[in-house]
């Protein structure tokens, strides 16, 4: 192999940009698909009637493996909405006989409160089953199956639903709901192209150091 | 004797046989590569403990990073306790290389001076260099045997001090 050939030349640049373009990639699609999207909703209409009957709420399954959590983000700015949400376990949603959402019993989630330069678990609701929103309300909300009474998330892995129901009127609401895996396609991602990358560059100073050996070598002989 | 022997035969002595013979070149061989290893790994050492010595302080950016990105609203409470325990883990991690990593390190140290040690005992048994260099060779050699036989004594006698308390 000579370096001054074109063809070692093209695989040195390819070798060089290829490891770097992957190493600079890693982190940034790493962070973008570090959480799934399972629904985004804007504008969501539903009837006053949802309140006693699920047929008419909005829902949405989600599926929590061990480790895994549901960030769901739940918020209105429409007038005269008022919303409740409750994240029911899919048995008990399936074997309610009247759909009544009022009859269910929510399991337990999280909300923050981002209020800076305040301790952090001071910002966090004691666990609730329930947040209702009016007006201008927003709740970001962790959900992973139970909490331990503290704040903190419990891990109960299983098939659960997100059920979002209306107060007297016809309500307006948005609502994002993602999970944040144990290793989601972001932490893949990130790890495969971080070791691609890096060893791509590994080749390329392999290869550059091997030339300038036997130039040297050569240049003595 | 030997020498002359080996000469004769064609055979090749030992690696203990050949080092009262040890020439010029090799005895200045033995010590540059010596150095250098030596070297090397002092920095890894050096690196090493540094690293652990400013573990805390890593760790208290991190959570300050951790809290701040959590104030501004980019994950919620459960990522940010989770991070807050990688955090501690990772710092435990960065203490504990350092038992692993000097440990390893100090035997490539000790190795390097050995190297040292016996380029300077090669100066030192070479009839062919005159005498007063010879005593130079001789006692930066015995410098460096002192030194390590020290540093390994002390070890062992910090070691045993911590056993007893």
């Amino acid at each position: 192999m000579d370096l001054n050939s074109k063809q070692t030349k093209l695989i040195l640049v390819i070798l060089l940009v290829a490891g770097i373009v992957l190493l600079g990639l890693a982190p940034v699609l790493g962070k973008a698909l570090d959480k799934t999207v399972i629904a985004e909703e804007t504008e969501k209409e539903i009837d006053a009637d949802s309140e006693t009957d699920a047929e008419k709420a909005y829902t949405q399954e989600i599926s929590l493996e061990t480790n895994e959590r549901a960030i769901i983000e739940f918020s209105t700015s429409y007038p005269n909405s008022t919303a409740t949400l409750e994240i029911i376990g899919k048995g008990e949603f399936d074997s309610e006989p009247d759909d009544d959402p009022s009859a269910m019993t929510g399991e337990n989630f999280v909300y923050s409160e981002f209020a800076m330069g305040d301790t952090p678990n001071t910002g966090v609701s004691q666990d609730v089953s329930s947040v209702t929103i009016e007006n201008d309300d927003y709740y970001y909300i962790e959900f992973a199956g139970d909490t331990d009474g503290n704040g903190n998330l419990k891990s109960v892995p299983g098939n659960y639903v997100v059920i979002v129901s209306a107060g007297l009127n016809e309500t307006q609401f948005d609502i994002s709901i993602k999970t944040d895996g144990p290793m989601d396609a972001g932490d893949v991602i990130n790890t495969v192209f971080n070791v691609i990358g890096g060893s791509l560059i590994v080749a390329f100073l392999a290869v550059v150091s091997y030339q300038l050996y036997q130039r040297t070598t050569e240049v003595k002989a | 004797m030997e020498e002359l022997e080996q000469e004769r035969t064609g055979k090749k002595g030992s690696f203990f046989d050949d080092l009262a013979f040890i020439d010029k070149r090799k005895a200045t061989k033995f010590i540059v590569y010596g150095i250098i290893a030596a070297l090397l790994f002092g920095v890894i050492m050096a690196v090493s403990t540094s690293l652990a010595n400013n573990a805390s302080t890593w760790k208290n950016i991190q959570d300050q990073e951790n809290k701040m990105n959590y104030w501004d609203g980019e994950y919620g409470y459960g990522e940010y306790v989770e991070r807050r325990e990688e955090i501690e883990q990772m710092t435990y991690w960065m203490e504990f290389q350092e038992a692993i990593l000097v440990n390893l390190a100090r035997i490539g140290v000790y190795l390097g001076f050995l190297f040292v040690f016996l380029g300077f005992t090669g100066f030192a048994v070479n009839d062919k260099i005159d005498n007063r260099t010879r005593w130079i060779a001789l006692i930066i050699a015995g410098v460096i045997i002192i030194a390590i036989l020290l540093n390994i004594l002390e070890l062992n006698l910090i070691n045993n001090l911590n056993y007893n308390v």
